[in-house]
């Protein structure tokens, strides 16, 4: 599938050139080979966008990856790493750790983003690990944003770890795959303690934390959850609501109260898909 | 003027340099991969050391405008380490990497049967990927170093013209040009090597052709500005703007352009300034205001 998208993107002599090198590849494979392979992918000045169209084509095989972050670097990245499946789980392994070590910025970006469609991803969760310590925003970006690996393969604590590093490093934590799904009491708790930490020094936060503040959240916390709602900042107001729709119990008369003088468009259609919601329960 | 400095080690010097390099009109540096002034003593530091030319020092170098590249290698001093053999096998596992434009330095100090051994293995590297080569020649025995060194290219038989070779003086550099197709490599110090006036003098004599000047400016008492400095001591000499820049400027992209992965094109807009960007967490901020263009 890679093949076809890079095929329509890149000329053809750079695209016979690339299928030439993979087929010596794999009939005479060599880490050294898969490495020189990988990094000298920046050679097909791979700056162009990728058309909505033929991501939706990718999406429409690989649906839970979002390729709205994939560059045609990325894919061509995957083209080859696709091309040494038929190697052993050791070899396999050995190549992937080895080509990760000596990564640049963009190369590291693209294997991070690769993981979640390897062969033997269980076996590579130590390189999505030692991501999260990374102080380089494109490569933690590169695992969280519309990445499943980390929703598939990470414990909730190894979760939890990953989404407070996005919030410290300015990454809207709305694009981390299956947020809602896995945010638990401890990621919620630690959220809250943060904006209490932030409010405290009367400092603003990112508006997109209520995504994780607001489920679990009871007494006070649930308290600002609304105060947040009626709040002058339209970014905060949108991320309440957005976070109350996948809430089961939430009090009407603050939503209600609001719909009637949201002037934002798209919030008071989330506001009003809560009604709606609760009323055909 | 735009300048090219070949060949610099730019992570031993500091940021006041990078500022003064961008006020006199350096837009382009090459830093081959050199010693430390002491051992070192794991083959992991070099690899590290490898990944700071490639990343941070880039990144560095950019924050003042400047594109920067490197060339890596074993070098010449640390061929008698023990760490060689490990740094050998790390070696083909970076040249490829976007801003590694060759194979360097490389070549003779103390003129061991070792440091022959990874000369020579190294120029195959070279040969085998098509990518340039920087060759130091010994601070001793100069002539005598050069000369083997020459003889080693030719028994290798790689591409002369994708070679330099560098730190030439008087009686040497006609060795270069006679007996080779190679660019013949000038270092302009201080005090020892070549100095700036004798360059011009060298440049009058055998002209601009297949001739390189670098400044080589590293930890040592040494001066990164010797590039433009040079060519206002030519310009004096009423040597042409074209001539001048060939020299410091067409003659290197010229050189480095064979690795495929660098051209006049690509350098010839300073890199656009971003100070409010950071490198795994750094910024070469200490509290100024950033320069954002």
């Amino acid at each position: 599938m890679f093949d076809a998208i890079i095929e329509k993107y890149i000329p053809a002599e750079k695209y016979l050139s690339l299928q030439k090198q993979l087929q010596q590849l794999e009939n005479s494979y060599t880490t050294n080979k898969f490495i020189e392979i990988f990094s000298k992918v920046y050679m097909f000045n791979c700056d162009i966008k990728i058309t909505g169209e033929d991501r939706e084509k990718l999406k429409n095989v690989m649906a839970n990856i979002e390729f709205d972050y994939w560059s045609l670097e990325d894919m061509i990245r995957a083209a080859i790493v696709k091309r040494i499946q038929f190697l052993p789980e050791k070899d396999y392994v050995e190549a992937i750790e080895k080509s990760y070590r000596i990564a640049d910025t963009k190369e590291q970006c693209s294997l991070l983003k690769i993981l979640a469609i390897s062969q033997y991803r269980e076996k590579l969760a130590h390189i999505a690990h030692s991501c999260v310590r990374t102080n380089i925003p494109d490569v933690l970006a590169a695992l969280c944003c519309g990445n499943p690996y980390p929703y598939d393969y990470f414990s909730t604590q190894e979760f939890n770890n990953m989404v407070l590093k996005a919030v410290f490093m300015n990454i809207s934590i709305a694009k981390i795959y299956g947020l809602v799904q896995k945010t638990n009491e401890a990621l919620s708790r630690m959220a809250n303690q943060y904006i209490d930490e932030r409010e405290a020094a009367n400092r603003d936060f990112p508006c997109d934390l209520w995504l994780i503040a607001c489920p679990f959240s009871h007494g006070k916390d649930r308290e600002r959850v609304y105060r947040y709602l009626h709040h002058k900042s339209v970014l905060h107001r949108y991320w309440v609501a957005c976070s109350l729709l996948h809430e089961e119990d939430v009090q009407d008369s603050f939503v209600e109260k609001q719909i009637e003088i949201e002037d934002h468009i798209p919030t008071k259609e989330i506001l009003q898909q809560i009604i709606d919601r609760r009323r055909n329960k | 003027m735009k300048f090219f400095d070949p060949h610099i080690h730019m992570t031993a010097r500091t940021t006041d340099d990078y500022q003064r390099m961008v006020e006199m009109g350096i837009r382009a540096v090459c830093e081959p991969a050199f010693w430390l002034g002491q051992p070192r003593t794991h083959a992991g530091t070099y690899e590290d050391y490898l990944k700071t030319i490639i990343g941070w020092e880039r990144f560095r170098a950019s924050q003042f405008g400047i594109h920067h590249f490197c060339t890596i290698a074993l070098n010449p001093r640390e061929a008698n380490s023990h760490i060689a053999p490990e740094v050998m096998e790390l070696l083909p596992l970076y040249i490829h990497k976007e801003s590694v434009l060759g194979i360097g330095e490389i070549g003779l100090d103390d003129m061991t049967s070792v440091e022959e051994k990874y000369f020579l293995a190294q120029l195959q590297l070279a040969k085998e990927h098509n990518l340039p080569v920087i060759i130091h020649t010994p601070h001793r025995n100069k002539k005598e170093g050069t000369q083997r060194s020459i003889d080693i290219v030719k028994e290798v038989g790689i591409n002369q013209k994708q070679v330099v070779i560098d730190h030439n003086m008087e009686e040497t550099l006609p060795l270069v040009l006679e007996q080779t197709d190679c660019w013949a490599g000038h270092t302009i110090y201080p005090q020892t090597k070549m100095s700036k006036d004798r360059m011009v003098k060298l440049v009058q004599q055998y002209g601009v052709e297949r001739i390189l000047v670098n400044s080589s400016a590293d930890w040592g008492m040494s001066d990164p500005l010797n590039i433009p400095k040079t060519a206002g001591l030519m310009k004096e000499a009423n040597f042409s703007d074209a001539d001048i820049e060939k020299l410091f400027w067409k003659n290197p992209i010229a050189f480095y352009a064979s690795s495929g992965k660098i051209s006049e094109e690509m350098i010839a807009e300073p890199i656009k300034i971003d100070q409010t960007q950071f490198w795994e967490d750094n910024s070469i901020l200490r509290g100024q205001s950033p320069v954002v263009e």
